[in-house]
């Protein structure tokens, strides 16, 4: 739902080695952090390492890798997540960028024969690299 | 011979979710718009969607929504709840959990004047007995949502029937959403698979899908709706769309019903508040896919006198209407629906509150 408005626009920023970008929801309410089934990410077709990633949301930073366990934390619809990882190499650190998310997101209150339904929403951009304030 | 209904209009904000989601509009002005342009006077909103934090809210929070409402002379109709039972990753909650769950929602709804909390097909009889006695003390019904791929005659839902009739309580009931009746995949996601350069071809075998499902009637079983799934997300790898299988299989199997109209009728006595969920309004002023038109007659025959909140959908898709005026023009189709069905369909606030207790007292 909404990938259209899943990478924010303007947002791509790097400092020093670590490359960030602010993510919308794509769905229409609140979700837990747990609800987060994963996210792919390339700059000009090279792959952010998934390893790398973490999660900042609400005052909270967390490892991509943790966001299962947190079904304590919530995402809210208006709030922007901020997911930062090491720079590809290969990517240089201006200019423009093709910039590609994929989110897998699980919704709590679906489940169909396969289990709590889990969508994967992608969205695609040319962005412009920033050096971070 | 039973008198005529005279269900009363009004509006979700979750109509508006793509403009809410762009922050184009705060829910203050959301509401205020909403009654600026007459789509009241029933207001809806999804907690977890309008209010951050959700279901904490704080006394603050009341008062401004309460003075809001005051302000707009809307009437609060339906607070719409989740039952997230998957909310963990390594294990579904339990049912005592899932209970727990719900109650902060349903005192959240009470504490801000809706006076009825939907909820959904996860909870079991069971859990809508167990929640019984929080629902009577704040004096709040709670309607779990008949949603597609649920349907009434849907064993779920017949169970849930069953509970209810045993127990006899007008604090429990159902939210029929419409969007378990449809005539026919809606236009607009056609045209904006279309846009997006999905092949005609796939097209023609998710609309062929879509009828062949329609010819076997609504699912009983969920390994019945598992089987439409996974057929329309092997369609759309066949077609090498297979990026977008499982968002398609949801639109096909899971968001367009293929109930009858008339399979609402069993459970009218049980209707607390209704989503009317649509996906498009024609150059002629009609929803092509949802039999809106059908559904109101239906309605108002029966003498069904509750709160329908319309609901536009086709935001998932559409970025090009504007969501205001298709849900004025959704209003307007009702409107007109109830008149020739010899009725009317309520707008004035005060006659709507007149007409919401004299239905809670009846049912």
């Amino acid at each position: 739902m909404l990938p259209d408005q899943m990478i924010e626009p303007g947002t791509l920023e790097v400092s020093g080695d670590r490359v960030r970008i602010s993510l919308r929801m794509p769905w229409y309410r609140a979700l837990p952090f747990s609800s987060v089934a994963g996210i792919t990410w390339a700059i000009d077709g090279h792959e952010v390492d998934a390893a790398s990633l973490t999660w900042s949301c609400d005052g909270t930073t967390l490892p991509l890798a943790d966001l299962a366990a947190r079904h304590d934390l919530w995402w809210y619809v208006l709030d922007s997540a901020v997911v930062e990882g090491a720079m590809p190499d290969g990517v240089a650190a201006d200019g423009e960028h093709d910039v590609a998310v994929a989110l897998g997101l699980y919704i709590p209150y679906i489940t169909t024969d396969l289990g709590v339904l889990r969508l994967e929403e992608r969205d695609r951009k040319t962005m412009t690299l920033e050096a971070a304030a | 011979m039973t008198a005529s209904g005279t269900p009363v209009q009004g509006v979700t904000l979750y109509s508006f979710t793509r403009d809410f989601h762009a922050r184009n509009h705060s829910v203050e002005e959301l509401v205020r718009e909403a009654a600026a342009r007459g789509l009241g006077p029933g207001i809806e909103m999804v907690g977890f969607q309008s209010i951050k934090g959700f279901p904490a809210v704080t006394d603050e929070y009341v008062d401004r929504f309460q003075a809001l409402v005051a302000e707009t002379g809307l009437v609060p109709t339906c607070l719409s709840a989740n039952a997230d039972a998957g909310l963990r990753r390594d294990r579904m909650l339990t049912d005592d959990e899932l209970v727990d769950y719900m109650a902060p929602q349903v005192e959240a709804a009470a504490r801000l004047g809706f006076p009825v909390v939907r909820v959904q097909i996860s909870l079991t009889p069971d859990d809508m007995q167990r929640l019984l006695p929080l629902a009577e003390k704040h004096d709040v019904r709670l309607g779990l949502e008949v949603h597609s791929h649920q349907h009434p005659k849907h064993p779920k839902i017949q169970a849930l029937l069953e509970r209810y009739e045993q127990l006899g309580s007008h604090h429990l009931g159902f939210v029929p959403d419409w969007g378990a009746t449809l005539r026919e995949v809606p236009q607009s996601l056609l045209a904006r698979y279309r846009r997006d350069g999905v092949d005609d071809e796939l097209l023609r075998k998710l609309v062929e899908a879509w009828h062949e499902h329609d010819a076997e009637g609504a699912p009983m079983t969920e390994e019945q709706h598992g089987r439409w799934f996974r057929q329309v997300m092997g369609l759309a790898h066949q077609h090498g769309a297979g990026d977008r299988g499982i968002e398609m299989a949801v639109n096909i199997t899971g968001l367009f019903g293929h109930a009858k109209p008339e399979d609402w009728l069993e459970l009218l006595p049980w209707a607390v508040h209704m989503h009317g969920k649509f996906y498009e309004i024609d150059a002629s002023g009609d929803e092509p896919s949802v039999p809106v038109s059908r559904i109101v007659g239906l309605l108002v025959a029966a003498g069904w006198s509750g709160s329908i909140s319309s609901e536009w959908e086709g935001f998932h898709w559409n970025d090009w209407d504007d969501p205001f005026d298709v849900v004025a023009r959704m209003q307007a189709l009702m409107r007109t629906s109830a008149e020739e069905a010899g009725s009317h369909l309520v707008t004035d606030p005060d006659e709507a509150r007149r007409v919401l207790a004299d239905h809670r007292s009846r049912s």
